[in-house]
């Protein structure tokens, strides 16, 4: 729960700033003073060490705080930045109807100066909830494959090839827990990572505030309120800073609506993610940038915010950002089209009517891209929804558009660096609705993605690339056997049975589908043998028409999914995804435990120079913290390091 | 309190067709019930929050295609426990004409500087204590993704431009 705002009737004063905030120097973030039980103002004096910051405060104002009746005043100062690295307090007093209240926060300035700039080029990759379990899924799916000879890859219990996750040198883990739940979701979890920070669910680069009540607490996101949703502090993200103080060239690349929480940490600043109509004009006029906009490169879906059908203010967001000479794709054959370093804004899917939603902050339909299993044509196992491209049949692959974005990034004149995200988004999306085929191909496009990336570091005349692979937060897969459900009843959806339990806590109705063997969803019984101590009665829960018809000493004559045995599966080599069907396939078995986050901590893996930074536990900000060293400082001695640790003088994983 | 509850009831008995014509839950809630009582109506919440000064708030996800939005926000009073207001997220543009009979609905208009003006449909329930309200929408037949069920007295906090209008009226 979140801790209740103080209810004083005394004046006071605070600091809209966490506890623990950290910046690097020449980091822009706003100071917003909030003071309460007050009706005047007078003697204000803000210093930041020794420097005085009182002229840059506005004039405070009358604003209402705390959805109360007691009268309260604001006073801000946009855009500031410190600039001696260190520990520096931030002195407040003033007085409030004659009385002097004070607050102070110690802010640490980490040393980020041209002098120091390495020039590298940073690619950060997002498996949103890609958690231990989505890569174990991933691994054990597509390098489990058996060849013409019925050899698999996979034999006892060594892969002969691992993913491109798992090749790279260093790994940690990172802690994903928000300001106000341990349980985050991808905007706060995003704000971590792009700006060093933590905030509050669907917080998008900003700190909260005391008129937060009239929206987060309440639901009342719309047009009327939005004021308030945009008001909150802003910290600004690391896109932002390195394109702003060197030059550096940005992107965004995803599966997702590219105006979806991931890719908007990258670029813009609300206090709710579903503010898509802002999130959308801040990548044209972004506020850190003097009104510039944020990206060179920004692929994926959701095209309605940027069109003037679905926005209130009717502007034509893609018309300005191919005036400003943008180039403009819709396709993969239109993104395979494009070489070269101009600017390239690619929408590949988006609603079939856009029109501003009711709300009045968003837009009323829009669009994800389709995941990966969808766009391979594969067919979906019998409790998941059929594909449904609609008109978007030509939408890209991510290897593509993470491939197009770099080549695009990486030619400037000039040679500036660039950042890139690279998103896989339905990772989670298909993992809500316990979607296993749809989430676990997913991953396997992110890693396909990774190894595009890999390969063109590789190739660079100097090590100038670094590479991060991490998710946003974990979700409820996890790891449960192996199924030879055969595909007559895996893709069979006229046959189903519905489980329905009473009890004194509520009903739970569900379905079961002939895909169960190989997806336990969530409320579901488990289905392997050892379920006698689980406390949802295990097989003897499930359907009748799904019972065992004995107890199967061979796996192989079992339909249910068992601890024993391997995954099985066949390679489209035309596609180099495995293929979710055949004679002889032994699936991989999963199970959902709920169809949300978690706040179990997630991977990180990274390589190139100063990959070693992300060696061991962190918080999610220091991942921030981690990359800005990378760019701004002499990694030598660390990168000499992960090479020697890679020299045949030290055992090496089997399939790396 | 008690009358207001039995007038309200009357007017349910009423006018059966309101309420009964809409199949989602939610409608069924007064803003009398404590959160045991919503649970049984609607189920756990998701999350929930402590924010507001004297309050807590409810978050749902029912039916919710994308499961980054709440169907149901719900502010209860810590004092009381009661609720304060419910706000309905619909993921898809809905009708909910039946919830706003012609008569007792009126629009009214927030406007921001240079901003088109935004439309907002109310109905005032008839001890005249509940505002019923269709956000983003001028008249029937437009469709809302979002309608509030809140004490009027508690509008002056959570929509003063509103709470101003009404009070004309």
């Amino acid at each position: 729960m979140i801790p209740a705002l103080a209810q004083p009737t005394a004046p006071s004063v605070r600091i809209l700033l966490p506890e623990r905030t950290r910046l690097l120097q020449g980091q822009l973030v706003d100071l917003v003073l909030e003071v309460r039980n007050v009706r005047a103002v007078t003697n204000l004096r803000v210093t930041a060490g020794t420097v005085d910051l009182t002229a840059n405060f506005s004039t405070p104002a009358v604003a209402p705080l705390d959805c109360d009746t007691t009268p309260d005043m604001v006073t801000r100062a946009d855009l500031q930045s410190f600039n001696v690295p260190g520990d520096i307090e931030l002195n407040v007093s003033l007085s409030a109807d004659g009385t002097t209240v004070t607050d102070k926060r110690t802010i640490t300035v980490r040393e980020f100066t041209a002098a120091n700039l390495q020039r590298r080029n940073i690619v950060l990759f997002i498996g949103d909830a890609m958690g231990t379990a989505y890569r174990d899924a991933a691994r054990l799916v597509s390098r489990s494959i058996v060849d013409d000879k019925g050899k698999n890859s996979f034999r006892d219990g060594f892969f002969d090839d691992l993913l491109e996750m798992d090749k790279m040198p260093v790994s940690g883990m990172s802690m994903t827990y928000g300001t106000d739940s341990i349980v985050p979701d991808s905007a706060n979890t995003g704000t971590a990572w792009a700006t060093g920070n933590k905030s509050f669910l669907n917080a998008v680069n900003v700190f909260a505030d005391g008129n937060d009540c009239r929206w987060r607490f309440t639901g009342l996101t719309n047009a009327a309120n939005e004021p308030f949703i945009l008001d909150n502090p802003r910290v600004e993200n690391l896109w932002q800073y390195l394109k702003r103080r060197f030059a550096y060239r940005t992107g965004i690349v995803t599966t997702a609506a590219v105006t979806d929480a991931t890719p908007a940490v990258q670029g813009a600043y609300a206090g709710f993610r579903q503010a898509r109509l802002a999130i959308a004009r801040q990548y044209v006029e972004n506020p850190m940038l003097g009104g510039r906009p944020a990206f060179d490169v920004i692929l994926g879906g959701g095209a309605d915010p940027f069109t003037a059908a679905g926005r209130t203010d009717k502007r034509n967001l893609i018309g300005e950002l191919q005036a400003q000479g943008y180039r403009y794709v819709t396709t993969a054959a239109g993104l395979r089209s494009i070489s070269g370093g101009t600017p390239v804004l690619g929408l590949f899917r988006s609603g079939t009517s856009p029109a501003p939603a009711a709300n009045g902050i968003a837009t009323a339909t829009d669009a994800n891209m389709n995941v990966a299993y969808d766009k391979l044509g594969l067919q979906r196992p019998a409790s998941e929804p059929m594909a449904n491209l609609g008109t978007f049949t030509d939408q890209p692959m991510l290897e593509l558009m993470t491939q197009k974005a770099i080549d695009v990034l990486s030619t400037s004149f000039g040679g500036s660096p660039f950042i890139l995200m690279v998103e896989a988004a339905s990772i989670d999306k298909q993992s809500h609705p316990n979607n296993a085929a749809g989430t676990i191909w997913d991953t396997i496009e992110m890693d396909k993605s990774v190894g595009v990336a890999r390969a063109w570091a590789a190739k660079r005349f100097t090590r100038d690339t670094l590479i991060v692979v991490t998710a946003d937060h974990d979700q409820a897969m996890s790891i449960i056997g192996v199924s030879n459900s055969p595909d007559a009843e895996y893709f069979n959806r006229t046959k189903s049975d519905k489980v329905s339990f009473k009890t004194g806590a509520g009903d739970q109705d569900f379905t079961v589908y002939g895909d169960a063997a190989t997806n336990a969803r969530a409320g579901l019984p488990f289905i392997n043998n050892s379920t006698g101590a689980s406390n949802n009665g295990g097989r003897t829960g499930m359907p009748l028409s799904y019972a065992p018809l004995s107890v199967a000493t061979d796996p192989a004559a079992s339909t249910y999914s068992t601890y024993f045995g391997s995954p099985a599966y066949k390679l489209d080599a035309r596609t180099g995804y495995p293929v979710n069907s055949g004679d002889g396939i032994r699936r991989l078995a999963v199970g959902f435990r709920t169809g949300d986050h978690t706040g179990s901590s997630v991977p990180v893996t990274a390589e190139g120079p100063g990959a070693f930074l992300f060696n061991g536990y962190m918080d999610q900000t220091d991942i921030f913290f981690k990359m800005a060293a990378a760019l701004s400082t002499d990694t030598t001695d660390l990168d000499k390091l992960v090479d020697l640790s890679q020299s045949a003088r030290f055992p090496k994983s089997v399939g790396k | 309190m008690a009358v207001s509850r039995f007038l309200f009831g009357v007017w349910l008995i009423a006018t059966p067709r309101l309420f009964s014509a809409d199949p989602d839950k939610t409608w069924a809630l007064t803003l009398d019930e404590n959160p045991v009582q919503v649970a049984k109506l609607l189920g756990s919440p998701a999350q929930t929050g402590e924010g507001a000064p004297g309050h807590f708030s409810w978050y749902l996800q029912i039916d919710n295609e994308d499961n980054h939005d709440y169907s149901h926000v719900l502010l209860f009073r810590q004092s009381d426990r009661k609720l304060v207001s419910l706000t309905r997220n619909y993921h898809e543009p809905t009708l909910v004409d039946a919830l706003f009979p012609a008569s007792g609905t009126k629009t009214y208009y927030w406007q921001n500087g240079t901003q088109p003006r935004w439309p907002v449909r109310v109905h005032l329930l008839k001890d005249g204590e509940r505002a019923l309200i269709a956000m983003g929408v001028e008249k029937a037949g437009q469709k809302t993704d979002q309608v509030l069920l809140i004490r009027r007295s508690a509008l002056v906090s959570y929509l003063p431009w509103l709470a101003e209008q009404l009070a004309d009226r």
